[in-house]
């Protein structure tokens, strides 16, 4: 088989918009930036799927005010210098987008449209033109902003190992995923921007399968936050997206009973107006209830604001028509929701720079961890944008000033025919693993209340599954070699989730225990952090620096709240 | 030496490729228009292309090409109507082609075949309740493709209604036996109380993703719990996946088809496990399950050879040697002849002589000239 | 969840394969129908199939496909005229596909990796004479098919046009000897230095007694037309052939300091022209009869020529050239038309209307013969002293003797060059297992209908970097990031989509948004996934 053999100054893995931010910077200050997809060269990552909404600290609004209510929405449990570096860095990179020719909303007075989230006062995102289509020209704006630097792009290689001279990176390896054919890249530095992964829940378009998980554990790399996940509330049958926008403007969760029992029962301050975390504990306590199913009800948004969430262009447009002709009008039918784990919002370990520690190798964008499971619209597009940019700069600095190392093409060889080995090969399919994951997450006392019992059972089936069926998967062919590394890395993304789940003996933020439902105030705030030991993942708390950080948590998002603590413990039974 | 064929008037009777000594021709069966026989066949044999293979002695391919849509071939053959022979463009020459005859021969073939365990391709596992032919049919082709399967029976033996003929029973056992080669479990007298309330859950608890039902008309009038029924009481199901209203529910067989035959039974078997593979990898439960078939109309056989039948045994069994020839009878309606191997032709004009529709041109020379201006050999060749 | 894709409506353009991010799409580019590009290509290479082989990194099989008609695909990539471009549907839209350049880089790639060996399969030799495209080409499919060749060739090295007419900056003798020891490696003989013909070191008579069973005549259009008169056997006044052939000798025409004037409007004169100026000339001048929008020579041609700062004066005619102390002193007269109303070669000039040039040095570009009078006695030929051979299967007047190239059509391109030399190791072979010539030739196809462009984006062609003039080469091949970039730009005309992995779907709607025929239809109902309150029993 032909070999290609690739050589670069930086590797960028994954040509998301954190990639394609990174290396705009990168390319700045080395002679040659490689970006490698496992998707078409063009896509552009979720970024270029999304509403392209972006939150944005404007010049009118107060960072301080934006921190002590992160801080407080997180309930203290954030990464408080790596989201004050975001905060500040969004309106340069918002300007910035501007300058590539994206458009932001613009009301009738010539303002930005600015949508306050999850019930807070100040922290709100801004708004892309138009409806529906903000991701799409976002993209094409970054990738116009790309033409005539030194960036080369290729799609449709799937990176399955980093390769290592000493304790520094030396590159990558991995395959051509329509032909099977290897890859290897060498490298002075190595970029993951490849998103940290998810299960394939159908929503938020493709959502992600797995990203950097593997490939950051096997490198040395420490991981962070995989208690927490976007369990998402969907449409159960059909994708639909802007709940961001519709909770503030009046759209609400009711039951059979046709009750908001978020503002009746569990939620006196914000109602539904709240993160969907909060949310689905709500549903899941209906349901228990007997009050199911739980719809999405938008009676109450003021017809004037109807034009402004109506979809008018691009998939949202397309989907809102069939469903149409199906006869579902979703703003006139009882639409039944369910929440579903999405994807995971843990991350790998980096300093401000997105170095994570491994000499030569960063990360940046969602394959950081910034947020908590709790969650606000844009954060993702407005972090891609700020952690790309700089960390960009930094690998570009990085591999501007050191030698090049050396590529042991045997290790490289050894790495990649561990997968090749598999083509051809008759053996369990891919995607029976990817329904595994589905199924180990979905059960209520693993992914929203979740409790020992709950999560130990998903874990001692997940350990069986990765004994009777990893080493027995196959591959018929190049794109089933594909699926069968992503299955591999969404197992692994499971175990993660689980095990820090486990770890964390309270309930914070996106977490929640039905064990252990208060926050553990004895002890100080840490982050559960995952690193590899030969096979096994070894997990540690990490001690948040709260001396360096100038908010002190003194008030807290989840206390707005009041889940009934013996309905709860009933899960445990 | 063979110049061409006229494409546009070969009917692919294989004239040529039967009548040619010296190998010359080949046939190309691959046709989005199916032959008149085809289209009658519930179980849509490709009997075109197992008729072809059999016709160049390629028994073993001639028998997997069946086995793609007829599980059972040794049933088939002597329960099926033989809707079939009728249409046979032979039918209106001399006689049908005997293409049940031929199925059973091939049939007596796939009864001696030993199989071993097919490597297993999913995790989830799926049920079948009976081991009548709709759902042995089901459990061979789910097992084929890789899938864990376990048949609950409620009876000592497989077969279900046709254990009454001792033929069919004997034949049954086989399959039975040959099914648990490849890896299926077969619990026999394990009767599975599908009219109770709780029996999807007690199959999930067993770790069972999909049910296929069939268990026959025994169930008729008789709801199994959740699944809602057809207007003649048995179950209801989608009339291409046989889906019941339970979407990882399905039934085959007399337990939803009304007035089933046997090969509609087998056929069934098939689909809902070609659908059962479907919604198990999360795709819709037809995928790949549509596609249009065109009938050829059948062929003028004007200027044919007639031929008789081979004899058939009383009970209208062949020999191998039988069924070789009833297959060379075959006209393999829609197919394209070609010429595979010209240089081989010897100009005897045979196949031109023979072919009924005039397509064949061969030319009187051996070896053809542009051009005869100068015909000095360098030294020649003799 | 993909629902359906209406095949009738598809163009094959693959943007749903090229768009999903999970890959649930594939083509079929084996259609009865020719995408405009295979059918303008001299070789009948299946563009397409290549194209969209490589779109999926399939490398080997892009090779093996291009192989089927086009054997040195290194070469063709550097000096191929690529009529493709101009019909590529793209060439409507934004910018024709850069379909050369793609070639070059999979003929580079090829290079790279080591040669196959055929078996052998025949026991008849078959001999080759001439050793340019065609000779070259004939020779390669023979060996190919397991037959044992020997080519006989009167130059002191193979190569033919490829070594002696053009030049070392369009392709370098590199490439050229890689596939000529390429050819070596599978069986082939080369045996230099050997004229054949009837009073020739070698007869055709010979041949056959040495036993070969069948002949190729091969032997090219490479002398030069001289000018009329006295002017072309003036010292100082070159056919462009020998001049170019006398460059990549050890003792090229020395042009330093001197000026030196073309004459001729083709690629021939152009590659004269630019030799010149690399070589040192200090002023070059290009002459031709035909208008600047006419000039035979390819655009790219004229670019390189302005780039070396050579000065172009299109619609003239030779009408005097003396031979003074200082030089030549040429005069020539406008040219106001070329071709008759029957569209023959007929210039009418304007005698009034003259210009003077001097040069030291005079090249004309003004055609090429074929030398066939060795064969004069033995085969028919053409009044222009072409060997006749059938169109079709190449066959000549005599028995088991085939004719290929520019001594059959006269000076045309590499690439039909090397498709007749490819029919004609077809015929031999028809010959020799003794098959009916013109039986399982090539049919007609037809062509599929123009792509519609609406809703096809924009895309920039990649071009391949042109180097600074004093570089060896003009232009470098692409890399493989901007090969597999430009590639993608290719819509696969006439190929049909299809739904090859289904169940990856994530119905994201993308495909169906940019289909541009309309033919994909999504159904808005995501997979059934476990969900969390179903399992809870509190979903309806």
């Amino acid at each position: 088989m032909h070999a290609t053999k690739l050589k670069t100054d930086v590797l960028i893995i994954g040509g998301g918009f954190a990639g394609l931010w990174a290396a705009r910077q990168a390319a700045r200050h080395v002679k040659d930036v490689l970006i490698v997809d496992k998707g078409p060269r063009d896509w552009g990552g979720l970024g270029g799927m999304s509403g392209g909404d972006m939150i944005t600290l404007h010049a009118d609004q107060d960072i301080n005010e934006w921190m002590d209510e992160i801080v407080f929405f997180n309930d203290g449990l954030c990464d408080q210098l790596m989201m004050l570096d975001t905060l500040r860095d969004s309106l340069p990179r918002f300007h910035d987008y501007e300058a590539m020719g994206h458009t932001f909303t613009r009301d009738e007075k010539g303002d930005y449209v600015r949508i306050p989230q999850r019930g807070l006062t100040h922290v709100s995102l801004t708004t892309s033109a138009p409806t529906g289509k903000g991701g799409i020209n976002m993209r094409a704006a970054l990738l116009r902003s790309m033409e005539g630097c030194s960036v080369r792009r290729m799609g449709n290689i799937m990176i399955t190992a980093i390769t290592k001279d000493g304790n520094r990176v030396s590159g990558a390896v991995g395959f051509f995923n329509r032909s099977g054919e290897p890859v290897f890249i060498e490298a002075k530095a190595v970029l993951i921007t490849a998103g940290t992964g998810g299960w394939k829940a159908s929503y938020l378009q493709n959502s992600m399968a797995s990203g950097c998980v593997e490939l950051a554990l096997d490198a040395g790399a420490r991981l962070r936050n995989f208690e927490f996940i976007d369990n998402w509330n969907v449409p159960k049958l059909f994708a639909w997206e802007g709940q961001t926008v519709l909770l503030p403007l009046g759209g609400r969760f009711i039951n059979n009973q046709n009750e908001e029992f978020m503002a009746k029962r569990y939620s006196p301050v914000l109602g539904s107006k709240t993160d969907t975390q909060y949310n689905i504990r709500g549903m899941v306590l209906e349901v228990r209830a007997g009050r199911g199913p739980i719809v999405f009800d938008t009676s109450r948004i003021p017809e004037e604001c109807m034009k402004e969430v109506t979809p008018a262009a691009g998939w949202m447009k397309l989907n809102n028509d069939k469903l149409k002709e199906l006869g579902v009008d979703f703003f006139k039918d009882k639409i039944e929701w369910m929440p579903q784990p999405i994807a995971s919002e843990g991350g790998i370990a980096t300093d401000l720079e997105g170095a994570t520690g491994v000499e030569g190798l960063f990360a940046a964008g969602t394959a950081q961890s910034l947020p908590t499971g709790v969650y606000f619209g844009g954060l993702s597009i407005c972090h891609c944008a700020t952690s790309g940019y700089k960390t960009g700069e930094a690998i570009g600095r990085y591999a501007a000033g050191c030698n090049a190392p050396s590529f042991d093409q045997d290790q490289a060889e050894e790495l990649l025919n561990r997968e090749l080995s598999h083509l051809g090969r008759a053996g369990i399919a891919p995607k029976d693993i990817v329904r595994v994951t589905q199924e180990l997450m979905a059960p209520v006392d693993v992914c929203v209340l979740k409790t020992d019992r709950g999560l130990r059972r998903s874990l001692a089936r997940l350990e069986e599954v990765k004994h009777e069926f990893l080493p027995a998967l196959g591959a018929e062919d190049p794109h089933y070699l594909c699926k069968m590394v992503e299955a591999r890395g969404m197992l692994k993304l499971t175990e993660a989730y689980l095990r820090s789940s486990l770890e964390r003996t309270e309930s914070r933020a996106g977490h929640f225990r039905a064990d252990h439902p208060c926050r553990d105030e004895a002890t100080p705030l840490y982050w559960v952090e995952i690193c590899q030991n030969g096979q096994n993942m070894v997990i540690e708390r990490k001690e948040l620096p709260m001396s360096d950080y100038p908010v002190k948590p003194y008030r807290y998002y989840m206390d707005q709240f009041t889940f009934p603590l013996d309905e709860i413990e009933s899960f445990l039974r | 030496m063979i110049s061409s064929i006229d494409e546009e008037k070969c009917t692919g009777c294989g004239s040529c490729v039967k009548t040619c000594a010296l190998d010359v021709f080949r046939l190309d069966t691959r046709n989005e228009k199916i032959a008149p026989c085809m289209a009658a066949c519930p179980a849509r044999n490709d009997l075109r292309e197992i008729h072809y293979l059999l016709q160049q002695s390629r028994l073993d391919e001639a028998l997997d090409c069946l086995k793609l849509t007829m599980p059972f071939p040794a049933l088939a053959g002597r329960l099926c109507r033989r809707p079939c022979e009728r249409p046979c463009s032979r039918h209106a020459l001399d006689e049908s082609v005997n293409i049940g005859g031929i199925e059973t021969f091939l049939g007596d073939r796939d009864l001696a075949r030993a199989l071993s365990p097919v490597p297993r391709r999913h995790i989830f596992k799926a049920a079948v309740i009976g081991a009548g032919i709709a759902g042995l049919s089901a459990a061979w082709y789910l097992t084929k493709s890789g899938f864990p399967v376990t048949v609950f029976e409620a009876g000592e033996k497989a077969g279900g209604h046709l254990r009454s003929d001792s033929v069919c029973a004997s034949i049954i056992d086989i399959y039975a036996a040959q099914l648990q080669a490849m890896g299926a479990e077969l619990r026999l007298e394990c009767r599975f109380p599908l009219t109770g309330p709780s029996w999807r859950e007690e199959l999930e608890d067993l770790d069972f993703r999909a049910i296929v039902i069939a268990a026959g008309s025994e169930l008729k009038g008789k709801t199994p719990c959740g699944l809602e029924l057809s207007d003649s009481g048995r179950i209801k199901v989608d009339p291409h996946t046989f889906q019941s209203s339970v979407r990882t529910v399905f039934a085959v067989g007399d337990a939803a088809l009304d007035n089933a035959s046997d090969v509609l039974s087998m056929v069934s078997g098939r689909r809902a496990a070609q659908a059962v593979g479907n919604i198990l990898q999360g795709a819709n439960a037809d995928m790949g399950m549509h596609v249009r078939l065109h009938t050829v109309a059948s062929r003028d056989v004007s200027g044919m050879e007639q031929r008789s039948p081979h004899p058939a045994g009383s009970d209208g069994s062949l020999t191998l040697e039988g069924t070789l020839e009833e297959s060379l009878r075959c006209l393999t309606c829609g197919s394209r002849a070609y010429i595979a191997y010209p240089e081989d032709c010897m100009t005897c004009f045979a196949c031109e002589t023979h072919c009924p529709a005039g397509a064949i041109d061969v030319d009187p020379f051996k070896e053809f000239h542009p051009r005869h201006l100068d015909r000095r050999f360098i030294g020649g060749r003799k | 969840m993909i629902s359906h894709l209406d095949q009738t409506k598809c163009s094959g353009c693959g943007t749903c394969f090229k768009t999903c991010p999970l890959d649930v799409y594939r083509l079929d580019t084996d259609q009865p129908e020719l995408s405009p590009c295979m059918d303008a290509c001299p070789a009948g290479t299946d563009i397409r199939k290549v194209n969209y082989l490589l779109q999926q990194a399939r490398f080997e099989e892009a090779l093996e496909c291009l192989h089927e008609t086009m054997p040195f695909p290194a070469v063709t990539g550097r000096v191929c005229p690529h009529p493709c471009e101009k019909e590529c549907t793209r060439h409507r839209l934004d910018e024709s596909v850069n379909i050369n350049a793609v070639e070059q880089f999979l003929g580079d790639l090829d290079l790279d990796t080591p040669a196959r060996v055929p078996v052998r399969r025949h026991v008849f030799p078959v001999a080759v004479v001439g050793s340019g495209p065609a000779g070259l080409s004939a020779a390669w499919y023979l060996a190919v098919a397991g037959y044992p060749v020997t080519v006989f060739e009167a130059r002191r090295e193979p190569g033919g046009m490829l070594r002696y007419g053009i030049p070392a900056y369009r392709l370098p003798s590199s490439v050229l000897d890689a596939y000529i020891e390429r050819m070596k490696t599978m069986g082939v003989t080369f045996t230099c230095g050997v004229t054949v013909g009837e009073h020739a070191s070698v007869s055709l008579h010979e041949l056959k007694r040495r036993g070969f069973h069948a002949v190729i005549l091969a032997p090219g259009a490479s002398r030069g037309r001289t000018l009329p008169g006295k002017a072309g056997s003036m010292s100082g006044v070159y056919s462009a052939l020998s001049f170019l052939a006398e460059a990549r000798s050890e003792q090229p025409v020395s042009v330093e300091g001197k000026t030196v004037l073309v004459i001729g409007g083709g690629s021939v004169a152009a590659d004269a022209a630019i030799t010149a100026a690399r070589s040192g000339a200090e002023k070059v001048h290009l002459v031709c009869l035909e208008q600047r929008e006419a000039m035979p020579a390819m655009p790219e041609d004229i670019r390189d020529a302005e780039k070396y700062g050579i000065s172009i004066h299109a619609g003239w005619g030779l009408d005097a050239m003396e031979e003074h102390t200082t030089g030549k002193a040429l005069r020539f007269k406008a040219c106001t038309s070329v071709f008759d109303d029957d569209g023959r070669f007929h210039p009418e000039f304007d005698e009034e209307n003259t210009l003077e040039l001097e040069a030291d040095i005079v090249v004309a570009a003004i055609g090429q013969v074929v030398d066939a009078g060795d064969f004069s006695s033995e085969l028919a030929l053409s009044p222009r002293g072409c060997i006749v051979a059938d169109e079709h299967t190449f066959a000549t007047s005599m028995e088991h003797v085939f004719a290929a190239g520019d001594a059959v059509t006269g000076p045309a391109t590499v690439v039909r060059a090397i498709r007749a030399g490819r029919e004609a190791a077809v015929s031999v072979h028809h010959d020799i297992i003794g098959m009916h010539l013109n039986l399982n030739r090539e049919g007609h196809r037809e062509v599929v209908a123009p792509m519609p462009l609406e809703g096809l984006e924009h895309q920039r062609r990649v071009n391949r970097k042109e180097l600074p003039a004093d570089a060896p080469i003009m232009r470098e091949g692409l890399d493989m990031e901007q090969a597999m970039t430009e590639v993608q730009r290719c819509l696969t005309c006439g190929s049909r989509a299809r739904i090859a992995y289904g169940d990856e779907c994530m119905t994201c709607f993308f495909c169906e948004l940019r289909c541009p025929a309309g033919a994909i239809d999504v159904h808005p109902y995501k997979e059934v996934l476990p969900r969390t309150l179903e399992m809870m029993g509190g979903s309806d």
